[in-house]
């Protein structure tokens, strides 16, 4: 047989096995692949669920980002920079948000809510539900062009590229109205809600009520790249605080019924650390903020319950040491509103703040001093400081800002501290030590637990108590009140998510 | 070319040409016997695999769901509240964040371990919000190992019986033992602090945390055993204290 013919025959043999391991093999892989198909689906499937999941939380928080932008951006402390969200809002500074305006504040800047067509995701549907008409109604103020986001980082990545902030597309700011908040009985009241530290209140013809703060509406919608979507409401105002109190109705207000007040007498201080008399020790209610004639201020001492004034008067001795304005007394009957008037309340405006501050102390031991203050407190960076428990200010230092202790404050008067001083809690100011320091600004003093620790049941049970025996005393300075003031947010009123086809 | 030697050569070309010896075909069935047969095992053993983590998977998801929507309705719990509404408005207009049980709408119980309160308590919990119409008591309450879900609108005092008729159940096969309670609460602080601190009160809950331990509902195919899976979440009230 020649060659080549036996080539061909063992070639036409080796072809007939490699039949069977192919076939072998196509099955082998077929069945793989059905099994490597199924985990597959299954994975993808958990993945898919866990990433819409991760997506609706990711738009809550930044949809909750942007509320708090448009919450910060509101309150400016520094007034020397403009800030193009209050100048949106207020048409002046200290004017009303007319009910027909609108301010928004977009991320990034292309985002246009205005723009309702269908094929815009961020379009500003929710407005109309709200107010009845769309928000590109003619009647409408929308501010223009929009403010844009601070969220953004520009340039501070990677090569140059901007940071990308939380992904919310727009906040819009509105005044609150009985009708815009759906809120039961009249809601055909479209006049601006204002608040007075207790209770929202209607207004009438757009006027603002006396001793109350207006309360603006803050919505958020974020809408992340997967296509989830929140929208989240703020109701805001101005700090409590400066709603309760906007200007200090005293240089020294003690709250409460049954009050005490125990000043320095012969022989209890001079006021230069020396003792011996009464000296330079005062209580004054003149406004040093108002320069030196001291035409404008408030009482020395004022206090809430009629009852007390005789017993504050005889201790406030010798009287030339207790200086108002002409016409204000030196003691004197003071208002306070609502919301000061009773241990729940004062209870609320002391977590309020407490919220908004800068360090709370809680001390383990149950007493602070002044070495817990933060060092960077200045009078150019002034602080809020919350002291949950008993708070010694010695030394020869000086605070600035808002200290609000909740326990005792033992004041050495070597100490000064300028600002407003908030002894709310067990209601106890003493100071028995010698000394020079001045408080410039304001001190308020009230009770609202017991010795044990429990909220007052009642307001009559309310008592405080101020003692002092050196020092140069109290200076009322309604600059250093304003300033403090400043230190604090707006408060948060209240909060909802507003339900969305996608969530 | 030789004439033997060809038919040789042609008896050979139809030797292989006309199929396999016996051999060679009871070698490739074995052979395919035993590769299927390993691949038809795994196979099942993926499959069972498959079938107990998809049990695993759908409780993990269902209660994923559950905790969701119990932390979307703790988030708007007090809205809208009572400073909202003039005074003198009834109580079913404005939301507190917390109904209680017993003594609701009078003096708040106490709650949290040692505390007064069946309700708010361990597997029970009465949300206030108004989601879009009106203000609901939204209430989660754990029952025989199914936890329920009951929304009814409120009014009256009575937020327990209101919801009881609304109860549905909303996530089963929930096993938490008593020492691993659903609902925990966090407080707002007190201020100041009381010497001897009693249960706070239920108007100052903050913070709600959901334990949830979940059994899936069939036996794992191959151990034969329920599975657990345990999903804890952290539930903010943003509404101020009223």
């Amino acid at each position: 047989m020649p060659d080549n013919m036996r080539r061909r025959t063992q070639k036409r043999r080796v072809h007939s096995e490699r039949g069977v391991a192919i076939v072998i093999a196509i099955f082998t892989l077929m069945l793989i692949s059905v099994v490597a198909t199924a985990m597959i689906l299954m994975s993808g499937t958990d993945s898919a669920i866990k990433s819409n999941y991760k997506s609706a939380m990711h738009a809550f928080y930044d949809a909750k980002a942007g509320l708090e932008e448009g919450r910060g951006r509101l309150f400016w402390p520094n007034p020397n920079i403009p800030n193009p969200v209050a100048s949106c809002v207020f048409p002046t500074p200290g004017a009303v948000m007319p009910v027909t305006r609108v301010c928004y504040i977009v991320n990034p800047s292309d985002v246009n809510p205005l723009d309702l067509s269908a094929s815009n995701p961020y379009a500003d549907f929710e407005y109309k539900q709200e107010w009845g008409i769309a928000v590109t109604d003619a009647s409408l103020q929308v501010q223009q062009p929009f403010i844009t986001s601070t969220s953004v980082i520009p340039n501070a990545g990677v090569g140059g590229t901007d940071i990308a902030g939380p992904l919310y597309k727009w906040v819009r700011i509105t005044p609150r109205t009985q009708t815009s908040a759906k809120l039961a009985g009249d809601v055909t009241d479209t006049n601006p809600l204002f608040y007075n530290g207790v209770q929202q209140l209607a207004s009438s013809g757009g006027n603002p009520v006396p001793n109350a703060v207006q309360v603006l509406t803050i919505t958020a919608l974020a809408v992340t790249p997967y296509g989830s979507r929140r929208m989240v409401q703020y109701t805001v105002a101005v700090s409590p605080l400066a709603t309760a109190l906007p200007t200090f109705p005293s240089a020294l207000t003690l709250d409460g019924n049954g009050v005490s007040f125990t000043g320095p007498n012969a022989g209890n201080g001079n006021g230069n650390g020396n003792g011996g008399g009464p000296g330079s020790f005062q209580i004054n209610g003149k406004d040093s903020s108002a320069g030196p004639s001291g035409s404008s201020g408030v009482p020395a001492i004022g206090y809430t319950n009629s009852d007390d004034g005789p017993s504050i008067s005889t201790a406030a001795v010798p009287s030339g040491n207790y200086l108002s304005p002409g016409g204000t007394p030196n003691v004197g009957l003071v208002s306070l509103p609502p919301i000061l008037q009773t241990p729940s309340g004062l209870d609320s405006l002391v977590q309020n703040i407490t919220q908004a501050a800068d360090l709370v102390i809680t001390p383990s031991s149950g007493t602070a001093d002044q070495t817990s203050l933060p060092s960077g407190m200045s009078a150019a960076n002034p602080m809020v400081v919350v002291v949950n428990g008993n708070f010694n200010l010695h030394g020869n230092g000086t605070g600035y800002g808002l200290l609000l202790v909740t326990g005792t404050l033992d004041y050495d008067p070597d100490a000064s501290w300028n600002g407003v001083i908030l002894v709310i809690g067990k209601g106890i100011f003493v100071s028995t030590r010698n000394g020079i320091g001045t408080i410039t600004g304001a001190v308020f003093v009230a009770q609202t637990h017991d010795a044990s620790g429990n909220l007052l049941s009642d307001p009559s049970l309310m008592r405080s108590s101020f003692t002092q025996k050196s020092g140069s005393g109290i200076r009322y300075s309604s600059g250093l009140v304003a300033a403090t003031q400043a230190l604090l947010p707006y408060q948060v009123l209240s909060f909802r998510e507003i339900p969305q086809a996608t969530p | 070319m030789e004439v033997t030697s060809y038919a040789t050569d042609m008896k050979k070309r139809n030797i292989s040409t006309s199929g396999f010896s016996l051999v060679e075909l009871l070698v490739g069935t074995v052979l395919f016997t035993i590769i299927t047969g390993a691949v038809f095992s795994l196979l099942m053993s993926a499959q069972l695999r498959y079938s107990g983590e998809s049990n695993v998977t759908e409780a993990f998801q269902q209660a994923n769901v559950a905790i969701d929507q119990i932390v979307r309705d703790v988030h708007s719990a007090g809205y809208p509240p009572k400073t909202s509404l003039p005074l003198n408005t009834s109580s079913d207009f404005y939301a507190l964040p917390f109904a209680w049980s017993p003594n609701y709408a009078g003096i708040p119980c106490t709650a949290g371990p040692g505390g007064s309160c069946t309700i708010p308590g361990d597997s029970d919990l009465i949300v206030e919000a108004d989601t879009g119409s009106g203000v609901k008591w939204i209430r989660y309450s754990l029952q025989n190992g199914t936890l329920m879900r009951g929304v009814a609108t409120k009014s009256g005092t009575d937020p327990v019986g209101s919801t009881n008729a609304n109860l549905a159940p909303y996530l089963d096969n929930v096993i938490n033992p008593t020492s691993v309670p659903v609902f925990s609460y966090r407080f707002d602080s007190a201020l100041p602090q009381p010497t001897s601190p009693p249960p706070p009160p239920v108007s100052l809950i903050r913070e709600v945390n959901i334990t949830l331990m979940v059994r899936s509902a069939l036996p794992d195919p191959q151990t034969h055993q329920f599975r657990t899976i345990m999903l804890t979440g952290q539930a903010t009230r943003f509404n101020p204290n009223q």
